[in-house]
């Protein structure tokens, strides 16, 4: 958890990058692989809160919460749109977390045909640097365009 | 037609939810150890083999208890001397087939998890203040005959 922070930077990052608009919605994407947090709080046991929360971290389970958020609480001509902005956000948390190196947890990208692991292996899971990283990079993007503006 | 793609987007989830918990339980079913309050987020042999276990309190001065597939009582010796009286300990454990015994060693800890939940509350919170930015974004959008770029 200490690298949604990371996520958010990276959404952002890219969101620009790609000059998005509605960057917020990159934004919201990027958290939605870690959405499974929410179980933490519901009455089940530890071993029963992880064998739910491992497909979060799956292409398929995130293009589904995706769906549901963009068809469910979008107009008809949003829909699209909306959906492809927190897809690409939950792409780049799975390609982020794919770097790093998970004892427990990581990106399952193909469940649930699959459940074997994928890890580039760069970082530790609980490593802070990525975090650091990006948020340096977003100080600085933000810092140029203060400037620049001024 | 948005409703109907939202309603199977929730049953997809459902699904692969539920087919991830049956597929962990399975591989539960065919580990050589059934822990009591823990889980395997590995699958040891009866080798040499490394087992990933994920466990819920050690109270025992360092050690675990469980029972085995036959219900026999065990015990797995930590390297480490360390009490941990709380949260969920992550161990790389050996199996030793000489001696029967299971050797662990402590690779992560998540010793706070207040913290942790208060930590993935505010992620929560995030998120859903990204996505109602990006909703009401695109709502003014709409409002004002504006077009988005993606």
């Amino acid at each position: 958890m200490p690298d949604w922070v990371a996520h958010l930077a990276l959404g952002f990052l890219a969101g620009k990058a790609a000059k998005v608009r509605d960057i917020s919605l990159v934004l919201a994407g990027s958290l939605i692989p870690d959405l499974g947090r929410i179980l933490e709080f519901l009455p089940l046991s530890p071993r029963d809160i992880m064998a739910l929360a491992i497909p979060f971290h799956s292409i398929a389970v995130s293009a589904l919460i995706a769906g549901a958020l963009a068809s469910l609480v979008f107009r008809k001509a949003d829909l699209k749109y909306a959906f492809s902005l927190l897809m690409s956000g939950a792409a780049l948390h799975l390609a982020l977390d794919a770097m790093m190196m998970y004892t427990i947890g990581g990106v399952v990208p193909l469940a649930p045909i699959s459940y074997a692991r994928f890890s580039a292996e760069l970082f530790p899971s609980e490593s802070f640097v990525p975090a650091m990283v990006l948020s340096l990079a977003v100080a600085c993007y933000l810092a140029y365009k203060k400037f620049k503006k001024a | 037609m948005r409703t109907l793609i939202g309603i199977l987007c929730v049953i997809g989830f459902a699904l692969i939810e539920a087919h991830a918990f049956l597929h962990i339980e399975e591989l539960r079913s065919e580990a050589p150890y059934v822990m009591e309050s823990a889980y395997f987020s590995g699958i040891g042999s009866y080798a040499d083999e490394k087992v990933y276990l994920v466990v819920d309190g050690i109270r025992e001065g360092g050690n675990v208890k469980f029972v085995d597939m036959d219900g026999e009582p065990r015990a797995l010796r930590l390297s480490s001397e360390t009490d941990y009286e709380s949260g969920l300990v992550l161990l790389e454990a050996y199996w030793r087939a000489d001696s029967k015994t299971l050797e662990g060693e402590v690779l992560y800890e998540y010793r706070d998890l207040l913290l942790r939940k208060v930590v993935s509350l505010f992620g929560l919170l995030v998120f859903l203040a990204f996505f109602g930015k990006g909703l009401l974004g695109l709502a003014c959008l709409r409002k004002e005959g504006g077009k988005s770029n993606a």
